[in-house]
């Protein structure tokens, strides 16, 4: 058997098991060994967590710097943006959205809440169609809101209480740390009223979390303005989630399995590319797809990973018996 | 009538020389003329001026007792020198183009640069050995933060005639500041030896004066009080005029003047002056600030992330009983 066909029929949910859980402990606590993966980390590994972090998400110097005052931002000094930038474009086009699916600890946490939901055997929950529509927007607002409110200290129209506001209200600034045994970032800011705000918003949300990623796959990473990030510059990956709309059944096995809720994945027929914004590529869509050929993920147009009959049949155990 | 008055003048002027020579002499980095801030960076060691991409740190020697109030010096006569992060031996470029007493030396390297100046002067068959010395951190976050943990070590100058070094605190890096609260301890050496029962005092901004003296270690250690830290929006409101910086951030801080005193029993001669004992003086300064969890609140914390898992779980569950739908039994007439 080749070694495509071997990939091709690989158990993905140990092997994804594994891989996060690696990419976790080398992110949370790959500083203790001096690991240091820079700034520009397009993923959720969480600045704060000071001495265990190998690497800090990109959003967290992204705000900083675009709270530089205006004169020294639009100077050749405000040029470290640009650098900046392009180091998290250099680290996003090797694994697109995979960042989400296979890397982020926050993303990894949600996931094994998730475990912890299925050991119970409490069943999940789902938004409506209508309801899908209109959160997933909130996302690209996070987003904007990043970018505009560090624009604005920086031109002095507010203050800088306002500093660093998504990770003000981020879930990884308490979670993260807290895996090293610190909860210094536990607290209320009392301060300022502005800081008030935020860091009690911001615990709020981690209440919300906490119970939202039991009952919701993925909860948080549909409010992620990461992922809205991301999606901006996916065309630009090497890593890309491709359809055969011919080959496809519309059996619906892939909208199925896919913790994001993307209806797409199974009714789109015609797109080729076919990665939406929420996507985490995962890649549960290509394993759980009966349809050889139907769903595919390509690396610089060479396929690594497809859907086939044979890895299906492995994988829901249909093999054994057919033997 | 006359001649009373002169002795009168000469007498005050004598005494204010007298008095001059017990202040201390230390290094600000507070440029005299504040416009000169618009065109430093500020940086983790304070402000600093970038020249071709390296930060270079400029001090000015003052002389004084008072942190706020301490003269600019317009001339010095001493020695300077600099010991960079390798504990080599640099020597500061003295600024010609400012009126007040002042150096400029590069920092290139990520870690603590000490810089010294050392005065000496004869008075009442004394030999007064003043330094001022500064120690600057120079660390940018943009260098990455997996640092060679050494760098954070304090530096010390053996022959530094009184040297104060501050001891740093468990746990320190480029980060870690000074809190109200937090025990600080200076070490004291003579000529690289630890000076035993130097007479140290630690002043703050605010006044408060702690002093005590150095152990058999040359150490001294001080609790830094627990400070009535500047609040601008309290001063605002009083009608007062508060100076914001970038974003209208006031930052919340005070500092400190520690000085070392070391008296010893060397006697000489120095400029055709003799004496019979020398007395050492050693002063630097730092900064503190409020405790870090003086205005934050863990229990509030816990209740707003326990209400958010309320909302979550009670709206949560809501949520899916709206979207059950109730069982309907269909009947058919198969007759």
């Amino acid at each position: 058997m080749s070694i495509k066909s071997r990939i091709d029929r690989v158990d993905l949910r140990p092997f994804r098991f594994w891989f996060q859980l690696l990419a976790f402990v080398f992110l949370v606590y790959g500083g203790h060994l001096a690991v240091d993966l820079g700034n520009s980390l397009p993923t959720f590994s969480c600045g704060y967590n000071s001495q265990g972090t190998a690497g800090v998400c990109y959003l967290l110097p992204l705000q900083h710097q675009l709270a530089q005052p205006w004169e020294r931002l639009f100077s050749p000094a405000g040029m470290a943006v640009l650098g900046g930038f392009g180091l998290f474009i250099l680290w996003f086009v090797v694994l697109n959205k995979a960042w989400c699916g296979y890397i982020c600890p926050l993303g990894t946490i949600q996931d094994w809440i998730t475990g912890l939901r299925k050991r119970i055997g409490i069943p999940y929950s789902n938004y409506s169609d209508d309801h899908f529509n209109k959160l997933k927007v909130i996302k690209y607002f996070l987003l904007l809101a990043l970018i505009f409110i560090p624009l604005a200290i920086g031109g002095q129209f507010i203050s800088h209480d306002w500093g660093v506001p998504f990770c003000k209200i981020c879930p990884a600034r308490m979670i993260i740390p807290a895996f090293n045994g610190d909860f210094s970032q536990w607290t209320i800011d009392f301060s300022s009223n502005t800081k008030m705000v935020l860091t009690a918003l911001g615990m709020f949300i981690v209440g919300l979390f906490l119970v939202g990623s039991f009952v919701k796959k993925r909860f948080f990473c549909f409010f992620c303005p990461m992922s809205a990030f991301h999606f901006i510059f996916s065309k630009l990956s090497i890593l890309k989630l491709k359809k055969d709309g011919s080959k496809c059944t519309v059996c619906g096995d892939c909208y199925r399995v896919c913790d994001m809720q993307i209806k797409p994945i199974a009714d789109d027929v015609k797109s080729v590319d076919i990665l939406k914004d929420d996507c985490i590529l995962c890649l549960k869509c290509v394993a759980a797809c009966p349809e050889e050929g139907a769903l595919k993920v390509d690396v610089l147009g060479k396929t690594i990973f497809e859907a086939t009959r044979g890895g299906f049949s492995k994988r829901m155990g249909m093999e054994k018996n057919d033997d | 009538m006359k001649h009373s008055l002169i002795l009168l003048l000469l007498g005050l002027l004598l005494s204010s020389k007298l008095f001059a020579s017990t202040e201390q002499l230390w290094f600000s980095d507070q440029p005299p003329d504040k416009s000169m801030i618009k065109k430093m960076r500020m940086r983790h060691g304070g402000y600093v001026h970038v020249d071709k991409g390296v930060d270079v740190k400029q001090l000015w020697l003052r002389r004084g007792d008072s942190l706020q109030k301490s003269a600019y010096l317009e001339s010095a006569e001493g020695e300077y020198q600099v010991l960079n992060v390798q504990a080599d031996l640099d020597q500061p470029e003295i600024e010609k183009n400012s009126k007040q007493q002042s150096i400029r030396f590069p920092m290139p390297d990520e870690g603590y640069y000490n810089a010294y100046f050392t005065e000496r002067l004869v008075s009442n068959s004394i030999l007064g050995v003043k330094t001022a010395k500064a120690e600057i951190l120079k660390h940018n976050c943009r260098n990455g933060h997996k640092y060679d943990r050494s760098l954070v070590n304090p530096q010390q100058w053996n022959d530094a005639p009184l040297d104060i070094v501050r001891l740093r605190l468990p746990e320190e890096d480029f980060h870690t500041r000074i809190r109200s609260g937090t025990l600080v301890k200076f070490q004291v050496f003579h000529q690289g030896k630890p000076a035993i029962g130097a007479n140290v005092k630690l002043e703050t901004k605010r006044g408060w004066i702690k002093s005590t003296l150095s152990d058999e270690q040359g150490i001294a250690s001080f609790q830094i009080i627990q400070d009535n830290f500047f609040d601008a929006d309290k001063a605002e409101k009083a009608g007062k005029k508060v100076e914001r910086g970038h974003g209208g951030r006031v930052r919340i801080r005070d500092g400190y003047l520690v000085t070392a005193q070391y008296q010893t029993d060397e006697a000489g001669v120095l400029a055709d002056k003799s004496f019979s004992k020398t007395e050492y003086t050693v002063s630097s300064t730092g900064r503190y600030y409020p405790q870090q969890l003086a205005k934050k609140s863990s229990e509030q914390a816990l209740w707003f992330a326990s209400a958010g898992m309320l909302v979550m779980g009670v709206g949560g569950y809501s949520y899916r009983r709206r979207r059950v739908k109730p069982f309907k039994e269909e009947q058919f007439d198969e007759h």
